[in-house]
C-alpha cells in the first residue's frame, strides 16, 4: 500500500493534478475526448453493487462517448468471449468475486481502447481465469494496443510485458526493456539440492545465500565469470542436484529494493 | 460533456422510473390520495345504498321536560339523526339517551343528559343549539325581549386593528401559510438530503466515481447527481398533483351521482382570483426552493464525498439537517408581530437559504420592499454559483480520499502532541500566571488612581497622566514576564513584500470596520462613551488632547499588540498557528473586562493575529490597531467638542478607507486566493481543551475575570 501504484495512474489519468511533468497519447495532452480512447481498470472495483449489468454498462459505455447501439454490441461480444451472457441483466451484488473481476476487464475495454491500464487485473481470481484473462490480454497485445499494466506477481510482468518499471516508496528504481534489463543484469542463482555447510561456502562472488527448505539452496553469485570458482567450492558437498539460471524478475527486484515484498 | 452529462442524466432518471421500488411507491400513492379524498362521498354512498345501517347513528331520546319546548323545537329544527320516544321505565338501552331539563333562578334552566353510549359529537352540537334556543326563549319571554336583541349580546364586539407603521390584515389572513411552507421545505429537503447521500454515498464506496471521474469532469459529475435526485423528485411530485386531480374528479362524479347533479363544477374549485400577495409569495417561493434544494443537494453531495463506509453515509446528512431543522423551524419565529422588524433582521432574512421561509412572513407584514426580495434571490444565486465552482473541487477532493492517508496523518500528529503535550500545559499555565498578573495589577491600580483622585482632587492633564502611568504599569509586569519565553521561539521573519504589507493592512482594516459596524448593529451602543466617564480628560488644550489619544490609541496598539501578538502568539503558534490565534484573541477579549468591547476585541484579536501570522511582523498588527482606535478617539472627541466637521471629515475618511480596502480585497481575491492558505494545525481540539480545562489555576483565572467583568457591568449601568 502506498507506493504509488495508484497515483501514477491517476495522474495519468488526469484524475489528481500533476506537481510536475506531462502525460501524452500520441502527442496530445489528456484531455477528456483524448480519455475516451484509454480503458482503465482499477484496482479494488468500480461497479456499484446495487446496478444491473446492463445498466451499469449504459453509463460506463455513455461516459466514454459510445452509442447506445455499440455498448449494447461491444458489451455481449465481451460477455460471450468469457462465458458470462447469462449475467447480463442480474445483479452487481449477487455475482462473485472473479466474475466481478472479469466485468471489471470488460468495464475497461469496452470502448475499443488505444490504450489499456490495468491496476491488479489479477486479483481474486481463480487459477483457470487467470490463464483465460492472460490470454486475453495477450491477444489485446497482439492486436496492437498499448497496455499499461501493474502487478505484485512477477511472474505474470515476465509474460506479458516488453518494457518494465519498477516503483519502490514512490521512487522509480528500474526502467527498460525487460530483455535486455535481464541480460545486463550479470549476476547468476544456482540452485542446489544437497547439504552444504554455508561458513565454507561465503567467498566474496557469493552475495546472498537463502535456504528456505530443508536441503534446498539459492546461491547468487556475482558474474558469470564467478560460476566456475563457486560451482568449484560446492563440489566438496553432497549434493544432489545443480542449476544455474539466470535472475527472475523478482529476484531482480528484491535485489534492487533490498527487501521483501510484503502482500 | 454536456452530451455526456445529458445521457447519463436521463439514464439515471430511466432507471429510477423503472424500479420495482418507485412503482409500487406509486400505486400506493395513487390509493390513498384517491382514498382519502373519496372516502366521504363513498361513506354516503354506501349509507344510502344500505339504509339498515342509517338507522344506527339515530339517537333515541326521551324528555323529562319543565319547559316543554324541547320535542316542539327537535321537530321544527328537523333534525334528522334524534328521535323522541316516551318515557320506559326499563331504563336507558343502547342507542338511547335521557334529558332532563329543569328550570332554575340562577341560570334560568338546568340540563343534564345520561346516555348509555357516547353521544356523537354531531348529535350533541344539535342538542346543544336547541337547548341554548329554549333558554333564550325563556329570557325573552321573562324580560320582553326579543330574541334577536339577547343575541346581540352574545357576540364578540369586533375591534377593527389598525397598525400605522405594520400592515397587520395581510398577515392575519394568512398566518398558516409560512408554517405551511416550512413544514413543506422541511419534508423536501430531508428526502432530497437523504436520497442524494445514498446515490453518491454507495458509489464511492464502491468506487465507480473513480471511473466516472474517467470520463466525465467532477464538476459534470456532481450535477448528474444532483439533476438525477431532483428532477425525480419533481416527476414525482406531478404523479402526486395528477392523482390529486383525478381523485377530485372522481369525487365530483361521485357527488353527481349522490345528488343527482346538484353540485358545484369542477372549475370553480380552481379559483383563477388569487390575491396578489399570495401570488407573489407562491411565485417566490418556487424560485427560492429551486435554489435552496440545488444549495443544499450541493452541500449534501460534498459531505457524502467525504464517506469511506456504510455507517458513514447516514451520518453524512447530518449537517444538513441540522441546517434545515434551524431554517424551518427557528428561522420563522425570529421575526414577530409584537415587535418591530429592524435592520439586523431584515439583513439576515436576506441570507441564502434562510430567505426561503423569512421572505413570505416579511412580505405578510408588508416589512421589505421589492429590491430586498430581489437582494435575497441574487444572494441565492450567487451562492449557488459559487458553490457549483468552488464545491466541486471539495467535492472531487473528497471522492478521491479513500480515508486511509487521513489515519496515518492524525496517528503522527497525536504523536508530536504527546511530545509537547507536557510543553503545551506548561505554557498555558504561564500565561494564565500572567492574565491573573494583569487583572489583580490593573484593578488594584485602578482602585489607587480612584483613591489619589479624591484625595488630592487631581483633574485634566494631570489626571491623565496618571491614567497612562497606570495603565502602562498594569500591562508592563505581564509583558515583561512573557517575553523571555518568546525569545526562544521567535516568529522567523522573511523580508516581506512593502506592498503585501499595506495590502494586508488594509484588508485588516477593512474586516475589523465591517466588525465593529455588525456589532454596532446588534448592540446598538457606542461602547467608546464608558471609557469617557473613566478618564475624565481635558479636551479643551491641545496638550489634553493629545494626551488622550497617547492613551486610547498609540500606547494600547504598541503595549497591547507586543504582549498578545508578539509574545503570546510566537510562543503559542509552535503548537499550531489556528490554536494560538483562538487563544491570544480569548485572552485579549478577557483583557477587556467588558462584554461588548470584549466581543469587539475576539473578533479583532483573530483577525491581527491572522496578519501577524502571514506577515510575519507585528507591525501590521500594530498599526491596524492604532488606526482602530485613533478613529474612535477621534470621534469622542467631536462629540465631545460638538464638532460636525470633525465627525464629517472621519466619516469620509473611513468610508474613502472602505471602499479603497475593498477593491484591494476583490483584486487579491481574485488574482491568487492562495495568499489566504492558512497552516493547519497539529493538535486535536479536544486535546487541547483537555490541557487548558485540567489545570485549576486557569479555570480560577477564567472565572476571575468573568466575574469581575459582570461586576464592571452592572456598575456601568
Amino acid at each position: 500500500m502506498g507506493h504509488g501504484k495508484s497515483t501514477l495512474f491517476r495522474s495519468i489519468l488526469n484524475i489528481v493534478q500533476k506537481d510536475k511533468g506531462e502525460a501524452l497519447l500520441d502527442n496530445n495532452t489528456i484531455n477528456y475526448t483524448v480519455l475516451d480512447k484509454i480503458g482503465y481498470l482499477i484496482e479494488e472495483g468500480s461497479l456499484t453493487p446495487e446496478y444491473t449489468v446492463y445498466n451499469q454498462f449504459c453509463a460506463f459505455g455513455i461516459l466514454k462517448n459510445m452509442s447506445d447501439d455499440e455498448i449494447t454490441e461491444s458489451l455481449v461480444y465481451w460477455l460471450k468471449k468469457f462465458d458470462m451472457l447469462e449475467y447480463l441483466n442480474m445483479k452487481i451484488k449477487n455475482i462473485s468475486k472473479g466474475n466481478r473481476q472479469k466485468l471489471q476487464f470488460i468495464v475497461s475495454v469496452l470502448h475499443n481502447p488505444t490504450l489499456l491500464i490495468l491496476d491488479e487485473p489479477f486479483s481474486g481470481l481463480d487459477p483457470v481465469s487467470v490463464g483465460e484473462l492472460k490470454d486475453v490480454i495477450l491477444e489485446l497485445k497482439k492486436s496492437g494496443i498499448t497496455i499499461v499494466f501493474s502487478s505484485h506477481q512477477m511472474e505474470h510482468v515476465e509474460l506479458i510485458c516488453d518494457d518494465i518499471l519498477l516503483i519502490n516508496r514512490g521512487k522509480m528504481i528500474l526502467y527498460g526493456d525487460l530483455n535486455e534489463i535481464k541480460n545486463s543484469y550479470d549476476k547468476k542463482k544456482i540452485s542446489v539440492v544437497g547439504k552444504i555447510d554455508i561458513e565454507k561456502l561465503n567467498n566474496e562472488n557469493v552475495f546472498k545465500v537463502v535456504n528456505d527448505k530443508f536441503d534446498t539452496y539459492e546461491i547468487y553469485v556475482n558474474g558469470s565469470n564467478n560460476v566456475a570458482s563457486v560451482l568449484d567450492s560446492i563440489k566438496s558437498f553432497d549434493v544432489q542436484n545443480i542449476n544455474i539460471s539466470n535472475l527472475s524478475l523478482e529476484d531482480i527486484f528484491m535485489d534492487k529494493a533490498g527487501i521483501k515484498y510484503e502482500e | 460533456m454536456k452530451n455526456k452529462l445529458y445521457r447519463l442524466t436521463v439514464l439515471g432518471i430511466e432507471q429510477t422510473l423503472k424500479m420495482k421500488f418507485f412503482i409500487i411507491l406509486n400505486i400506493l400513492m395513487l390509493v390513498s390520495i384517491l382514498g382519502v379524498v373519496n372516502f366521504s362521498s363513498v361513506k354516503q354512498i354506501i349509507s344510502l345504498n344500505f339504509g339498515d345501517n342509517a338507522n344506527k347513528n339515530i339517537l333515541k331520546i326521551m324528555v323529562v321536560d319543565d319547559t316543554g319546548k324541547f320535542t316542539k323545537l327537535i321537530q321544527d329544527d328537523k333534525i334528522k339523526n334524534i328521535e323522541i320516544v316516551d318515557y320506559s321505565e326499563e331504563g336507558i338501552k343502547k342507542g338511547e339517551a335521557l334529558i332532563e331539563i329543569k328550570n332554575d333562578e340562577t341560570n334560568i334552566i338546568n340540563v343534564k343528559l345520561t346516555s348509555n353510549e357516547y353521544v356523537k359529537d354531531k348529535q350533541y352540537f344539535d342538542i346543544q343549539s336547541v337547548i341554548n334556543k329554549i333558554r333564550g326563549d325563556i329570557f325573552s319571554e321573562k324580560y320582553g325581549v326579543s330574541l334577536s336583541e339577547t343575541q346581540q349580546l352574545n357576540n364578540d364586539v369586533k375591534i377593527e386593528r389598525v397598525v400605522l407603521t405594520i400592515n397587520y390584515s395581510d398577515y392575519i389572513k394568512y398566518e398558516g401559510l409560512v408554517t405551511v411552507i416550512a413544514f413543506i421545505m422541511y419534508m423536501l429537503f430531508i428526502f432530497v438530503a437523504a436520497t442524494i447521500s445514498s446515490t453518491i454515498g454507495i458509489e464511492k464506496i464502491s468506487k465507480t466515481t473513480e471511473y466516472m471521474l474517467t470520463g466525465i469532469s467532477e464538476k459534470a459529475y456532481l450535477w448528474y447527481n444532483i439533476l438525477q435526485v431532483n428532477i425525480v423528485f419533481l416527476i414525482q411530485m406531478l404523479l402526486s398533483g395528477i392523482y390529486y386531480v383525478l381523485a377530485n374528479i372522481i369525487n365530483s362524479i361521485l357527488i353527481i351521482k349522490l345528488l343527482n347533479g346538484n353540485v358545484t363544477k369542477i372549475g370553480d374549485m380552481v379559483s383563477l382570483n388569487m390575491d396578489p400577495i399570495l401570488f407573489k409569495i407562491i411565485i417566490l417561493t418556487i424560485i427560492q426552493t429551486v435554489l435552496c434544494v440545488l444549495i443544499l443537494s450541493i452541500i449534501q453531495a460534498i459531505m457524502t464525498s467525504k464517506v469511506s463506509n456504510m455507517t458513514d453515509i447516514s451520518n453524512s446528512s447530518m449537517l444538513v439537517i441540522m441546517i434545515v431543522i434551524f431554517v424551518c423551524f427557528v428561522c420563522p419565529n425570529i421575526i414577530n408581530v409584537s415587535e418591530t422588524v429592524n435592520i439586523f433582521i431584515k439583513i439576515i432574512s436576506c441570507f441564502p437559504i434562510l430567505s426561503i421561509v423569512m421572505i413570505p412572513k416579511l412580505i405578510l407584514l408588508h416589512q421589505i420592499s421589492n429590491i430586498g426580495i430581489i437582494i435575497a434571490v441574487a444572494a441565492n444565486i450567487a451562492t449557488l454559483f459559487m458553490l457549483s465552482i468552488f464545491g466541486a473541487r471539495w467535492f472531487k477532493k473528497g471522492l478521491l480520499d479513500s480515508g486511509n492517508s487521513k489515519k496515518t496523518d492524525k496517528r503522527k500528529k497525536d504523536e508530536i502532541y504527546d511530545m509537547n503535550k507536557t510543553k503545551f500545559k506548561e505554557i498555558i499555565f504561564k500565561i494564565s500566571i500572567a492574565m491573573l498578573m494583569y487583572i489583580v495589577v490593573s484593578n488594584v491600580l485602578g482602585l489607587v488612581g480612584i483613591l489619589l483622585k479624591d484625595i488630592f482632587g487631581f483633574s485634566g492633564n494631570i489626571q491623565s497622566v496618571i491614567n497612562i502611568i497606570i495603565w502602562t504599569l498594569s500591562i508592563l509586569p505581564s509583558y515583561l514576564y512573557l517575553r523571555p519565553l518568546s525569545k526562544r521561539n521567535k516568529i522567523t521573519s522573511d523580508k516581506q513584500n512593502i506592498r503585501m504589507t499595506i495590502d494586508w493592512i488594509t484588508m485588516g482594516l477593512l474586516v475589523v470596520t465591517g466588525i465593529q459596524f455588525i456589532i454596532s448593529l446588534v448592540t446598538n451602543e457606542n461602547s467608546s462613551f464608558d471609557i469617557l466617564k473613566l478618564i475624565g480628560a481635558d479636551f479643551t488644550s491641545i496638550i489634553g488632547i493629545s494626551l488622550f489619544i497617547i492613551q486610547i490609541a498609540i500606547l494600547p496598539a504598541i503595549f497591547e499588540e507586543l504582549l498578545f501578538r508578539k509574545a503570546m502568539l510566537s510562543i503559542l503558534s509552535k503548537y499550531g498557528n489556528l490554536v494560538a490565534i483562538l487563544i491570544t484573541s480569548t485572552c485579549f477579549a478577557l483583557m477587556h473586562q467588558n462584554l461588548t468591547q470584549g466581543v469587539f476585541a475576539f473578533f479583532m484579536g483573530i483577525v491581527l493575529g491572522y496578519i501577524t501570522i502571514k506577515t510575519k511582523s507585528v507591525i501590521p498588527a500594530m498599526i491596524i490597531h492604532f488606526l482602530n482606535n485613533f478613529t474612535a478617539a477621534i470621534s469622542i472627541i467631536a462629540l465631545q467638542k460638538n464638532n460636525t466637521m470633525i465627525t464629517y471629515v472621519t466619516g469620509v475618511t473611513i468610508t474613502a478607507v472602505l471602499i479603497i480596502s475593498g477593491i484591494i480585497l476583490l483584486k487579491n481575491l481574485l488574482k491568487n486566493r492562495k495568499i489566504f492558505k492558512f497552516e493547519e494545525t497539529e493538535i486535536k481540539i479536544k486535546n487541547i481543551l483537555n490541557c487548558i480545562f485540567t489545570q485549576y489555576l486557569v479555570v480560577i483565572t477564567l472565572i476571575l475575570y468573568v466575574i469581575i467583568t459582570i461586576y464592571m457591568e452592572m456598575l456601568l449601568f
